[in-house]
């Protein structure tokens, strides 16, 4: 009987190739996360290795949030207190920041890590490559990365400025960073003090001791002596945190490489399962022989399983091919994404990732023909004999098992939609509905074909077509369930976009009053820019008044919390409020102005007290304030202090945006021109942009997130695709002498090519309707567990129609084949008797 | 004299080369006059079933020509042939007649409904009666017995009123009964309404319900037998053995 299997294999290639096509994506995609995970992973731990060679002891400040506008420094006194700390060899004081640049006057977007501005005097901290340490007021000296992002060189002029004006640089150096993420931009330490406005401060330390194994002892003795809000770590822990930032970077790849992954797995078992299932289901007659001729059940079983390890195994190796393109493009993806220094060297083909491939075919092969299999066993020996004409089965299983998957499904989806419970309850929700649909498709399958097909009206082609269709409901419903998977996501993920999209139109429509806002155009628009734009601003005639916002990160009653910042002065002109308790021009000094649903939150009112802690330890504040804004703004940041008190306490800090209205009748564009004429030149990273280029920015980010979108509908579409081609294919073998006799009695075979297509197509359109209706159930949960109870739901019609639209061309597509096979059949083999 | 309504003109089919030659028919000439019940007879491999479907417009010669009345088929696309058969033959097989999952009524008018024509009620109505299938036609073939299932084809060929209508052993496997039902049928549709039928079978009885048996051997016409009855069929049988 093996040989029977193997046999099998080889006489139905075409069969065979549609079968291990079906898995290869899913192992590809394991496959090509593990090697590049491998590959990448592997120069991380190099990098970090002697990344703090030299340095025994970090000093910093106790708020751990990376490089942010407000970064966080210490009063440079304390270098004081660590040098005198005994067992400390040297100290280097060290200012970083964030910091942009332009190169021949253009602004450089930057996608990905951001660029740092850091002191360097020649500490261990970094070692001159070429050329030298930057010295004095126009000298730069930058590292591989920023040399190989910006190809820059020695010699090369560069436009640098963090919260200051533009200053050219020459760069006269190139230093070793990390080789990967963000690239640095070295200066001697007074020029870096300026740059980053940080006079009287330090960001960071960097200790080394006289004898290496004292250093935990000299690191609680420095400890004993900081005041509070700054830390002393040692220098090792401090790689490995910085390396773990940079792994997220990398994480993201896998993650996603991972994500699509599932997807392709989860799909491929359900085409997988499903062709096993009609094949054995048409060798009934071949089983039940063997079966006759003394073949015990296990034997068939076995033989069943035989054939699915050959498809596995070719899956699984064939996979592994696609896994090392697709970690090629990944490398290639992630060196653009400023891992240029990671992208050297081949890729890393570890045994275990071998074995991995290899076993994900396997598996998954294994795990959708196991029931068929089990199911072959029991065909019984008479079946050889007679033809059992198979009464159509009660679809009661169907029924119990969708509904013990479905209900607890909807209901996690419903509490996650009205916020009640985690996020994660209701992917298991969406998870659990998705399979109940699955097998659902079988019940709802035959009446929802009977009723598309009467819209469409009952040609006789179609007729057939309908009831083919509807002729083995779980065979349909498997099929269109593996289309609905890749719908389904799509419509959810849209759903998100789409409602992200409305929120945001409305607060920028219904909350902000203001015509202009300027934003920093950098990586990161919270990096903010130089206060020096805001009196200039304020100087035009065209501008009525001008409201900035900064932030500032610190614990509010001990939890930690990101604070915003108003002018009460202006507020009220550049923000549309629904409610306002208490007045504005109260919100000065050490008071803070509390978004309403966090006041109801947290029970607060106008003259309350809350403790907040801005660094510099914890201090009593008054609730001067509780609005609400005229928009439902998702607004995480509730607590707004006074630009003013936020200007004092951190001088350094940039204006993080600022809000211009303008005049009455005065042109928006005009205004932004002549602002953008007046500080371009000394500050071209402050964008200056209207409310509806806003909106336009909005919509291109959204549609960035799209793109990956699409490519998950893309790959599992295609996936489904191949499982409608495999079933076809089958169907048409199964009814050979059914199209003889059509064909035989007339029908041509453009008839019988579209009655093939009409059966693809609806069964794509089944699966696609199933998938909108999932995919915008799970969507509403999704974006109601994301924005909270009362957010604006939008049926995101465009792309369920897209959806609907792809899977139609998908059936068609997939189709083609199949009906070619069918139309092009020997009318005579097809009538021949037995 | 009208035309017959087909014919065979030096009718020769080969199939294979060389040493897996086989002559299926071998100069084959012979007229089927309208309103007429042939019956085709011979050993088997004799070229029955090749003939048929030769004339049929299932199967093309390697020479000689077809006539379907005036239409020569040689040479024809499968476009053309198609329509001919969907427009002017029936078809009765010896099993499989049917779609499984269209009832006895959409089984009947199908190559109506193929060609996007409506069937003639009252036609319709007088076939059903005639094959007694009239309480069968919400039907689907797997609820109907093998005699009713070739009743139901006997129908679909005659429904569209073909100019000839083809049997391969129409009813080769049913019991003695149901057979002699089916063809009392056909013999009804040649006598009262001047069908034309062509009808291979291996079985004497059967073939006493034609006018005219035209005998096969090694791919030539060998005999022929006008107003047979069984016992003449076997006689002519034994002769042309010996
Ligand atoms: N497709 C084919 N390829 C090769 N040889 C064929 C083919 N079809 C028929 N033959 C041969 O042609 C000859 C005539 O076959 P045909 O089917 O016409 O015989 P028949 O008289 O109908 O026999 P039976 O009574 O068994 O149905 C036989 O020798 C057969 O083997
Ligand atoms: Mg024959």
């Amino acid at each position: 009987m093996i040989r029977a299997a193997i046999r099998g294999i080889w006489e139905h290639k075409l069969r065979t190739l549609l079968l291990v096509l079906s898995i290869v994506a899913g192992v590809s995609f394991v496959a090509g996360s593990l090697i590049f995970t491998d590959t990448i992973g592997g120069s991380f731990e190099a990098i970090f290795d002697g990344a703090f060679e030299g340095i025994d002891i970090q000093v910093t400040p106790d708020v751990d949030q990376g490089f942010s506008s407000v970064q966080p420094a210490f009063d440079a006194s304390v270098l004081d207190l660590v040098e005198e700390t005994p067992g400390v060899k040297e100290t280097w004081p060290v200012v970083a920041g964030l910091i942009n640049l332009t190169i021949d006057g253009e602004p450089v977007s930057v996608q990905g890590p951001p660029n740092i501005g850091i002191s360097w005097e020649e500490d261990p901290t970094f070692q001159v490559l070429e050329g030298r340490a930057a010295a004095g007021p126009t000298e730069v000296a930058i590292d591989t990365v920023a040399r190989d992002r910006f190809e820059l060189g020695i010699g090369d002029q560069v436009g640098l400025a963090a919260t200051g004006a533009l200053v050219e640089y020459t760069v006269v150096g190139i230093v070793d960073g990390l080789g990967a993420g963000p690239g640095f931009f070295t200066f001697d330490l007074a020029t870096a003090t300026t740059v980053l406005n940080l006079e009287g401060l330090f960001t960071g330390i960097n200790v080394s001791v006289a004898d290496p194994a004292e250093t935990e002892s000299v690191l609680n003795a420095i400890s004993n002596r900081l005041p509070d809000g700054v830390v002393a770590l040692d220098a090792q822990a401090a790689a490995e945190e910085q390396a773990a930032v940079l792994k997220e970077a990398l994480g993201f790849f896998q993650t996603v490489l991972l994500v699509f992954a599932g997807i392709s797995v989860v799909v491929g078992v359900f085409v997988v399962y499903n062709a096993f299932r009609t094949v054995l289901g048409q060798r009934t007659r071949e089983l039940a022989l063997f079966r006759v001729l003394g073949s015990t059940k296990r034997q068939v079983t076995t033989s069943v399983l035989v054939e699915a390890t050959v498809i596995g195994l070719l899956s699984g190796l064939v996979g592994l091919a696609g896994g090392v393109a697709l970690a090629s493009a990944a490398k290639f993806g992630f060196s653009l994404f400023g891992g240029s220094g990671l992208a050297e060297g081949g890729l890393v083909l570890q045994p275990s990732t071998f074995v991995t491939a290899l076993s994900v075919g396997l598996i998954v092969t294994l795990v959708s023909a196991i029931l068929p299999a089990i199911r072959a066993s029991r065909v019984s020996p008479m079946a050889a004999l007679v033809t059992i004409d198979k009464p159509p089965r009660k679809l009661t299983k169907q029924i119990v098992v969708g509904a013990l998957f479905g209900l607890p499904g909807v209901v996690l989806l419903v509490l996650t939609g009205l916020d009640r419970i985690p996020l994660w309850a209701g992917a298991a929700g969406a998870l659990g509905l998705l399979l109940s649909a699955y097998v659902f498709g079988a019940v709802v399958g035959r009446p929802f074909i009977r009723v598309i097909a009467r819209v469409l009206g009952n040609a006789p082609v179609r007729k057939i077509a309908t009831d083919n269709a509807a002729r083995s409901p779980r065979r349909t419903g498997a099929t269109a369930g593996a289309l609905m998977f890749g719908v389904a996501l799509v419509v959810a993920v849209s759903v998100i976009v789409v409602v992200t999209q409305d929120t945001a139109t409305a607060v920028l429509e219904d909350a902000i009053a203001s015509e202009l806002i300027i934003q920093s155009s950098g990586p990161d628009p919270t990096a903010g820019f130089s206060a020096e734009i805001v009196p200039i601003v304020r100087g035009l005639d065209t501008v009525e008044a001008v409201q900035t916002t900064r932030f500032a990160q610190g614990s509010l009653n001990g939890e930690n919390e990101f604070f915003g910042s108003f002018e009460p002065e202006t507020v009220e002109q550049t923000f549309k409020f629904a409610e306002v308790d208490g007045s504005w021009s109260d919100l000065v000094g050490q008071t803070v102005a509390v978004q309403k649903a966090q006041a109801e939150e947290l029970g607060l009112s106008i003259g309350d007290e809350v403790t907040i802690d801005l660094g510099s330890g914890p201090e009593p504040w008054k609730v001067a304030v509780v609005w609400d804004y005229a928009a439902a703004v998702d607004d995480t940041q509730g607590f707004y202090l006074p630009t003013s008190t936020l200007a004092e306490r951190f001088p350094q800090a940039n204006v993080v945006a600022a809000y211009i209205k303008l005049v009455d009748g005065v042109d928006p564009n005009a205004a932004k021109a002549s602002i953008e004429e007046l500080i371009s030149a000394d500050y071209p990273f402050a964008q200056v942009t209207t409310q509806d280029e806003l909106l336009a920015d909005l919509q291109t980010q959204l549609l960035g997130l799209l793109s990956v979108v699409f490519v998950l509908l893309a790959m599992s579409i295609f996936i489904a695709l191949l499982g409608i081609v495999l079933i076809l294919l089958l169907s048409v073998f199964e009814r050979t002498r059914e199209l003889g006799l059509l064909r035989a009695i007339g029908a041509t075979r453009k008839q019988i090519r579209a009655m093939i297509r009409w059966e693809a197509v609806f069964v794509a359109i089944l699966g696609a309707l199933m998938g909108a209706a999932v995919g915008t159930f799970a969507g509403w949960s999704l974006a109601g567990s994301i924005f909270g109870e009362g957010f604006n739901f939008v049926v995101p019609w465009l792309w369920i129609g897209t959806g609907l639209l792809s899977a139609i061309v998908a059936g068609v597509l997939a189709a083609i084949l199949p009906a070619r096979r069918a139309a092009n059949l020997n009318i005579l083999d097809a009538i021949a008797y037995e | 004299m009208t035309s017959p309504a087909a014919r065979a003109v030096g009718a020769t089919k080969i199939y294979g080369q060389g040493d897996t030659k086989v002559t299926a028919l071998n100069d084959v000439s012979v007229d089927f006059a309208r309103g007429q019940f042939t019956a085709i007879m011979g050993p088997s491999g004799s070229g029955k079933s090749t003939l048929m479907h030769c004339l049929a417009a299932l199967d093309d010669l390697t020479e000689g020509s077809v006539y379907l009345g005036e239409i020569e088929l040689t040479g024809m696309g499968d476009r053309e042939l198609t329509e001919l058969r969907r427009d002017k033959i029936g078809f009765i097989f010896q099993s499989f007649n049917l779609i499984p999952t269209l009832t006895a009524k959409e089984n009947i008018v199908l190559p109506a409904s193929i060609a996007g024509r409506t069937t003639d009620k009252e036609w319709f109505d007088q076939v059903i009666e005639i094959l007694g299938i009239g309480d069968r036609l919400s039907h689907r073939p797997s609820e109907m017995s093998g005699g009713q299932q070739q009743r139901v084809a006997a129908a679909r060929a005659l429904a569209s009123r073909p100019e000839i209508i083809f049997g391969d052993e129409p009813s080769g496997n049913l019991d003695s009964k149901s057979g002699a039902e089916l063809l009392g049928f056909m013999r009804q549709a040649v006598d009262e309404h001047g069908q034309t039928i062509v009808m291979v079978t291996h079985d004497a009885i059967s073939a006493s319900y034609a006018d005219r048996i035209v005998f096969l051997g090694d791919g030539k016409i060998v005999d022929e037998m006008l107003e047979p009855t069984a016992e003449k069929i076997l006689d002519r049988i034994k002769t042309l053995e010996a």
